[in-house]
């Protein structure tokens, strides 16, 4: 499902190299619900940005369905991305002037759905999140962890083959943390879809099957649960 | 993406800064308003010189005269006339009859000279004198009969459409001495009095003094030409004849009454000539040619020319107003644009993330742009066109009532300083929207660069 090999990513800042990814090499499988961990700094939101194609490595390549995205052009990421991926932010990243129905049917709009048929899969797919009454409610009116919510049917809309969410709970108290993340698990779990997200949140991550661990943009741990082995890397 | 969907984000983008999409706009309604107005005026002229030019004459007809005093100019002689008919462009060139002896006529019509008409002689009266291989090609068309020649007897004439309605009996009362042209209910004319091609014509030239001698001559009529009052009084009811005629004509008369006459033997001038020119186009050419031999002239293309001059000054006022406001209006718009994609970063960097392509991005500033464009267009044309009416009012109340060619008031007759036809409203939305897309181009560009990393950033 998605091959990553001998990823690097240098930064330069003024003059000085900062190796933010390493040389990272990863398989993540079809389904997979998949948390990236380390501390700040170590390389998780590089990777992730990586992985979804918003920048370019330095060295290396990324493959989702076996396609290179590493080597696509603007024009072809974008439509890749329609097609195939799907990103929650920490942010939420709403668009402050469309109501919750419209931002989650907006990335349909850049497929050229009609209005009509976008905004109905994008009701569904609300009142599945128990957000029915807040459906045509613009960002501005909704809480965080309801913000959050439409930030995941945005990213779920489209029907993607995978989701990236970076920090998607960073924002969210506790209690709505759980919700969410337990949101995140069940909807990819039922529709087969594969899920990779970022948290600095080792308790957190342990609700997920496979942990990968980053130190200093090397991966330093990668466990999964179900099948209880632990390998280390180097 | 769909266009209806590209539509209305840009218009919900735009309301959401109402103040400065106003501003801006405000901007390309002046510019707008400027562009129009100016057109608009042009517009007007074109028209009103139209409608002119019908009543003004022939526009291939160049008059020229001997006004300046002959150490100024040489006399406006046979020679002189047959120098400009050989000019190039100039169909033909000829004399027109004008006497200080003989001013006016009678022409008698019917058996013992039962009916006349009382005429004048010379130019722009009833009787037309010219050189007579120039009465075809002065444009004289022709309805009945032929033109007269040069090998035809003294006084072979041809005369107006409805000659034979001039004559009258003077010795009934109005309205019983003369026949009016106009047919009854049945759509026939009237039997005039006299015919010209069958009854015995003849004219008569005497003063009114006592013991003046009167010179009569038996005329013949040949054909009629057609009523063009682009021409004159003489294709209605006149008479064009050789000018030839005429002067012997006076000549005779000068010696019958035994009127002392000084320069004898000076060579005849005369006081105006006509040329007609092969083509509208080539008018300011002759008109060129007849400054340079020292000749004033007159022609209703230089009256044109003239009320051109004048309102163009007005014109270019105008285009320079509304070139400088709309140049001022495409930066603001740029501005607007610029301002609008710096705080909407963080926006563009999400659609792309979404999967947003990078020429909808463009394609939504464009037409963001393009909108304030538009929405200016709109305001300028509208008002451009409560300006224009407003203009028109003031324009027609100065100017007074009309009045048609019998001195009657046109009643709702307007003067129009100012029309906006449909083209030119159009134009003026299109031009418009074509600079406010044009004035987002660079935002535009400038927007689809940034990076969809954008989102990600936490700041
Ligand atoms: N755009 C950038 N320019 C320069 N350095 C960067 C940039 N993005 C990340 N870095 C650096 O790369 C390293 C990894 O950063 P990041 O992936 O954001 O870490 P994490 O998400 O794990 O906190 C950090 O040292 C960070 O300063
Ligand atoms: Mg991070």
């Amino acid at each position: 499902m998605i091959k990553v090999q001998n990823l690097r990513k240098v930064y330069k800042v003024g003059g000085e190299k900062v190796v933010a990814l390493d040389n990272i090499n990863l398989e993540i499988e079809k389904g997979e619900f998949c948390c990236i961990v380390g501390t700040s700094g170590s390389g998780k939101s590089t990777l992730l940005n990586q992985l979804a194609g918003l920048e370019k490595p330095t060295k290396g390549s990324v493959t989702i369905n076996g396609e290179n995205i590493s080597q696509m052009d603007e024009k072809k990421l974008a439509v890749f991305r329609q097609n195939n991926i799907g990103f929650i932010f920490q942010a939420y990243n709403l668009m402050p002037t469309l109501t919750a129905v419209e931002n989650v049917a907006f990335p349909l709009m850049f497929k050229g759905v009609p209005r009509k048929e976008r905004e109905k899969k994008a009701r569904a797919i609300l009142k599945e999140m128990q957000m029915k009454d807040r459906m045509n409610h613009k960002p501005t009116e909704l809480s965080g962890g309801q913000q959050q919510r439409v930030g995941i049917a945005r990213a779920f809309v489209g029907r993607p083959s995978v989701i990236f969410a970076d920090e998607p709970t960073g924002n969210l108290d506790s209690k709505t943390t759980e919700q969410v993340m337990d949101m995140l698990i069940e909807i990819s779990e039922k529709n087969n879809i594969t899920f990779v997200m970022v948290t600095h949140d080792n308790e957190l991550a342990k609700k997920a099957k496979r942990i990968v661990t980053l130190v200093d943009g090397n991966i330093v741990h990668d466990t999964k649960s179900d099948i209880d082995t632990e390998r280390e890397e180097k | 993406m769909r266009i209806s969907d590209l539509i209305k984000l840009s218009t919900d983008n735009l309301k959401r800064r109402k103040g400065r999409t106003i501003l801006t706009v405000l901007g390309v309604v002046i510019g707008t308003c400027s562009i129009v107005m100016m057109m608009s005026i042009g517009e007007a002229i074109d028209k009103s010189t139209e409608d002119m030019m019908q009543g003004m004459g022939d526009l291939t007809q160049v008059t020229v005269y001997n006004w300046r005093s002959e150490e100024e100019q040489e006399p406006l002689t046979d020679s002189v006339i047959a120098q400009m008919g050989a000019m190039e462009h100039v169909k033909v060139a000829t004399p027109l009859f004008q006497s200080n002896y003989i001013g006016s006529a009678t022409i008698f019509g019917g058996k013992n000279d039962k009916y006349q008409i009382n005429c004048w002689i010379g130019e722009g009266s009833d009787i037309i004198g010219m050189n007579v291989e120039a009465i075809k090609e002065y444009g004289y068309e022709l309805i009945e009969g032929r033109y007269a020649e040069e090998k035809d007897k003294a006084f072979t004439v041809i005369a107006g459409q409805n000659v034979d309605y001039q004559f009258y009996n003077p010795k009934r009362e109005w309205p019983n001495n003369r026949v009016e042209p106009v047919p009854d209910e049945n759509g026939v004319m009237p039997k005039p009095f006299v015919n010209v091609y069958k009854d015995k014509i003849t004219l008569s030239v005497k003063s009114y003094e006592e013991n003046a001698k009167e010179v009569k001559k038996n005329i013949k009529v040949v054909g009629k030409v057609k009523e063009d009052w682009n021409k004159g009084y003489e294709t209605y009811g006149g008479f064009i004849m050789n000018i030839d005629d005429l002067i012997a004509l006076e000549e005779e008369y000068i010696k019958v009454n035994k009127i002392r006459v000084e320069d004898k033997n000076k060579e005849r001038s005369y006081s105006q000539a006509v040329l007609k020119v092969d083509d509208i186009e080539n008018v300011e050419e002759v008109l060129a040619a007849i400054e340079e031999m020292g000749y004033d002239y007159s022609s209703p293309t230089s009256y044109i020319k003239e009320l051109k001059k004048s309102t163009q000054t007005i014109q270019l006022i105008l285009a320079g107003l509304g070139s400088i406001s709309l140049l001022v209006a495409a930066i603001s718009i740029a501005n607007t644009m610029t301002m609008a994609i710096y705080e909407r970063r963080r926006e563009i960097g999400i659609m792309k993330v979404l999967g947003c392509e990078i020429k909808n991005i463009r394609a939504m500033f464009l037409v963001e742009s393009a909108g304030i464009g538009f929405l200016g267009g709109v305001a300028g044309v509208a008002i451009s066109y409560l300006l224009s009416f407003v203009l028109n009012i003031i324009a027609t109340n100065m100017m007074g009532p009309s009045y048609d060619m019998y001195g009657n008031i046109i009643e709702g007759a307007k003067t129009y300083v100012s029309i906006i036809p449909l083209w030119l409203a159009l134009a003026g939305i299109g031009f418009s929207s074509l600079v406010g897309m044009l004035s987002g181009y660079i935002p535009a560009n400038k927007a689809v660069k940034i990076s969809a990393l954008t989102a990600i950033k936490n700041d």
